[in-house]
């Protein structure tokens, strides 16, 4: 057979089968983000270039990080995150290696090592009162449980948490692993060595802080410092390792109004809140109690004192608040006493809707003063919080030591929104109501860069960076609950948003190519009664061209490393947060592409 | 010219034939015999978490709340629309929980190929931060309705999909609730993949 004889039947028999494509769906036109003759000269407009028939914009300008969180699968690191300043000019840090030529390729670097013990010699732990079962010999390793908390360095030097700042590096915690007794190590009783190991992502500070284990939190201080992670092994009792100087952790703690049994006390750092020395349990109207703590003495400092002394209630007490006093003198006070409170009162009554229907609710109470016997500031360091539901008919009760208190009611209710109210209670009983706003029904519309509806995307409505600044800040404020809101095919959106500060970010649908868009700091006021309008419009938010980031990730044996998840974040304006701007997924291959908006922007007043 | 003459006789007929279904296929486009019959319809399939890579790991107890939860879902049908609800502290005995935050995730036209859907879920923090928390993160096609007031848990057929974590700033365990959705889950417990819920 020749070939034009084949060719003829093989038009007659495949014409028919090949020759008709059945039409899929129809795309829409946004989502494609298509760069045609027509949308050409709109795409030069808004700073981009036609490449491959989609508008882009090659590079942007502003910092960013970026943060790798590989999969509990992966063979490397699982469950990690890994974060690099990033930007576009050099977004990779890890780069080019042998078997990583390229500049998108990025290689994770190995995970440190950080492994210790928490070993205490035998004449510390008898002064302490710590049964270790032994008199004598070497050291004896205490089972410990150690968190790594990374930190964030910013520009001025100064470090936060960083999972304050909203990236997403949360604590790591290393347990103790027995190992069998030695004849230089060995664990209570000659039981087993107990010394922990963990792996961290390096480049980062962490806060380490080891809490000696049951039945040893108590009479033993924790270690809590700020450190790169390395082999640590903390030997209390030796040389440079023994207890903090006593003449600045010594004070003398009395109770005006009855003995102080069960009550406890210990040092807290004022920033994270954590405990810094051991459990002291006291007893009678008056104790001197020497705060065991271990290398803390720098956060006395004078010029910044990171201290607070704590003396709670015994676990379980209802009424009776704690006591929080700062230590501003660089060293503890001398003496501290809990004052002599009036009788708490009860506080009753119920939550409901501007036309006094009733909301099934969770209300807090936050103490901001405590009213004492005698006038003076000590109100102010004295702290009680509870939280307390209503029920069906949305009545509650509860009994609080008389003083000024803010009030955070959240109701079940989608409708209502959630409010912080002022409350003086007295000292005679009170029936306070507490009435909610509706929640305000929030639209508006979302275009593409040429002009066209972004369809089937999505708005989250998240509280604003604002928020997690004050907490920083040691402000307790309640943010409002976070919110969705789908884009319909005009591109319109709509959700109703409880009172108070919001981020908004348009997210394209998924599996596109189109940027995340974030606009920053809008306002939703809480309708002040019956008559109010319970609606606003966000101002037209545009998505822009992207800028799309190809990479490659490989561990640090250049093995390929699939289906991490790599998102970007940046700082938010005059803020003390983060917030994320791009999100992928790396494909089997470990490659992905992100693709980059413009920075977030505050929403213009409309 | 012996062995050329059949072929010579025969050229001109497939010739015929080949110009004929080249000018009916540049016509038509294709020789459709009988209108086609509908296809059968994909039944629907429920959603499946990819509970590797969730972040934050759900291995790990979390010690810090954090900003978003992702979940990669997986679809058998890339145009299928599907729920997720995000409950913190479900207690199966008060019918005031409701989920912190749900959704809807709808598919793009655009992007034929994606099976594989994130979903971002930003939940508020819990107040009390001296206990145990537990997120449960539940995806289906859609979820039973209200339940004597109660917005459901419990997805309809064919099933749904959860992952859980444990938040405890401390890191332990201790006091955590002991509720498993799995129960909840009802008949699709056993269809729920490898991974298990309720298991940090």
């Amino acid at each position: 057979m020749n070939v034009r004889r084949f060719l003829a039947l093989f038009a007659i028999i495949a014409g028919p089968l090949f020759g008709c494509e059945l039409a899929g769906p129809p795309i829409p036109a946004s989502a494609e983000n298509a760069c045609d003759g027509l949308s050409a000269p709109v795409c030069a407009e808004v700073r981009g270039t036609c490449v491959e028939g989609r508008c882009v914009i090659p590079q942007r300008s502003y910092p960013y990080l970026l943060v790798v969180s590989l999969p509990s699968s992966s063979l490397f690191a699982p469950g990690y995150s890994f974060a690099f300043d990033g930007s576009t000019a050099s977004p990779f840090p890890f780069g080019k290696t042998p078997k990583c030529p390229d500049a998108s390729c990025f290689t994770l670097p190995t995970l440190a090592v950080a492994e210790g013990r928490y070993d205490v010699t035998v004449a510390s732990a008898s002064d302490l009162g710590a049964a270790v079962g032994v008199t004598s010999g070497p050291p004896v390793t205490i089972p410990s449980r150690v968190s790594f908390r990374p930190r964030w360095l910013f520009e001025d030097g100064t470090t936060y948490d960083a999972a304050e700042l909203g990236l997403p590096l949360l604590p790591l915690f290393a347990d103790p692993t027995p190992q069998p007794p030695t004849a230089t190590a060995r664990g209570p009783f000659n039981g087993p060595v107990q010394s922990y190991r963990a792996y961290l992502p390096p480049g980062s500070s962490y806060e380490i802080d080891a809490f000696p284990a049951a039945p040893y939190e108590a009479s033993l201080p924790p270690r809590a410092e700020v450190a790169v992670p390395e082999q640590a092994t903390l030997l209390l009792g030796e040389s440079g390792r023994s207890l903090d100087d006593a003449a600045f952790r010594t004070t003398l703690i009395a109770r005006d109004s009855g003995p102080l049994d069960g009550f406890q006390t210990w040092l807290e750092d004022s920033v994270g809140g954590r405990r810094i020395s051991a459990l002291e349990t006291l007893r009678g109207i008056s104790t001197s109690v020497t705060y065991r703590t271990l290398g803390q003495a720098p956060r006395f400092d004078v010029d910044r004192p990171t201290v607070n002394l704590v003396v709670a209630p015994p676990p379980g007490t209802i009424t009776l608040p704690t006591l929080v006093a700062n230590q501003v003198s660089g060293r503890v006070s001398d003496s501290v006493r809990y004052p002599q409170l009036p009788p708490p009162v009860t506080v009753a009554g119920y939550v409901g809707d501007f036309s006094k229907i009733a909301a099934l609710s969770t209300i807090r109470f936050r103490a901001t003063r405590i009213d004492t016997a005698e006038s003076g500031t000590i109100g102010r360091a004295l702290r009680y919080d509870v939280t307390v539901r209503t029920d069906d008919n949305g009545r509650y009760t509860t009994i609080l030591p008389p003083g000024t208190y803010k009030v955070d009611v959240t109701p079940a209710s989608a409708r209502l929104g959630l409010q912080t109210f002022d409350l003086i209670v007295p000292r005679t009983k009170l029936e306070k109501t507490f009435l909610l706003p509706p929640r305000v029904t929030v639209g508006g519309i979302v275009r593409l860069w040429n002009g066209a509806p972004l369809a089937f995307g999505q708005v989250s409505f998240v509280p604003s960076g604002s928020y997690r600044s004050a907490k920083i800040r040691g402000e307790i404020t309640l943010p409002p609950r976070p919110a969705l809101a789908t884009i319909g095919a005009a591109g319109g959106y709509a959700a109703r948003l409880d009172p108070g500060t919001y981020d908004l970010v348009v997210e394209p649908a998924p599996g596109g190519v189109l940027p995340r868009t974030v606009r920053t700091g809008f306002v939703v006021a809480a309708p002040v009664d019956v008559n109010s309008v319970a609606a606003a419009t966000v101002p037209d938010v545009v998505v822009p061209p992207p800028t799309p980031i190809p990479f490659l990730l490989r561990d640090p044996s250049s093995k390929l490393l699939p289906r991490a998840l790599v998102r970007a974040y940046v700082r938010q304006a005059s803020e003390t947060a983060y917030i994320e701007i791009a999100a992928t997924v790396a494909d089997d291959d470990g490659s992905a592409t992100l693709f980059l908006g413009d920075a977030p922007t505050p929403i213009a007043p409309r | 010219m012996t062995q050329g003459g059949p072929l010579l006789r025969i050229r001109p007929a497939a010739s015929l034939a080949a110009a004929l279904a080249v000018v009916v296929v540049g016509v038509s486009g294709c020789l459709v015999v009988e209108p086609p019959g509908d296809l059968p319809a994909t039944p629907v399939r429920r959603p499946t978490i990819r509970r590797s890579e969730a972040s934050p790991v759900a291995s790990f107890v979390l010690g810090a709340w954090p900003e978003s939860f992702v979940v990669p879902v997986e679809l058998v049908d890339a145009s299928q629309t599907f729920q997720w609800r995000v409950f913190v502290d479900y207690d199966p005995e008060d019918r005031r929980v409701e989920p912190a935050v749900f959704g809807a995730s709808a598919p793009n036209l655009a992007d034929r190929n994606g099976n594989v859907r994130l979903v971002r879920a930003t939940v508020p923090a819990p107040t009390d931060n001296g206990r145990c928390h537990v997120v449960e993160f539940l995806v289906a096609a859609r979820f039973l309705g209200d339940l004597e007031g109660r917005t459901a848990h419990t997805p309809a057929a064919p099933g749904g999909d959860s992952i859980v974590w444990f938040y405890s700033p401390g890191g332990d365990l201790a006091g955590c609730p002991v509720y498993s959705a799995a129960i909840d889950a009802g008949a699709d417990a056993a269809d729920a993949g490898s991974g298990g819920v309720g298991t940090p």
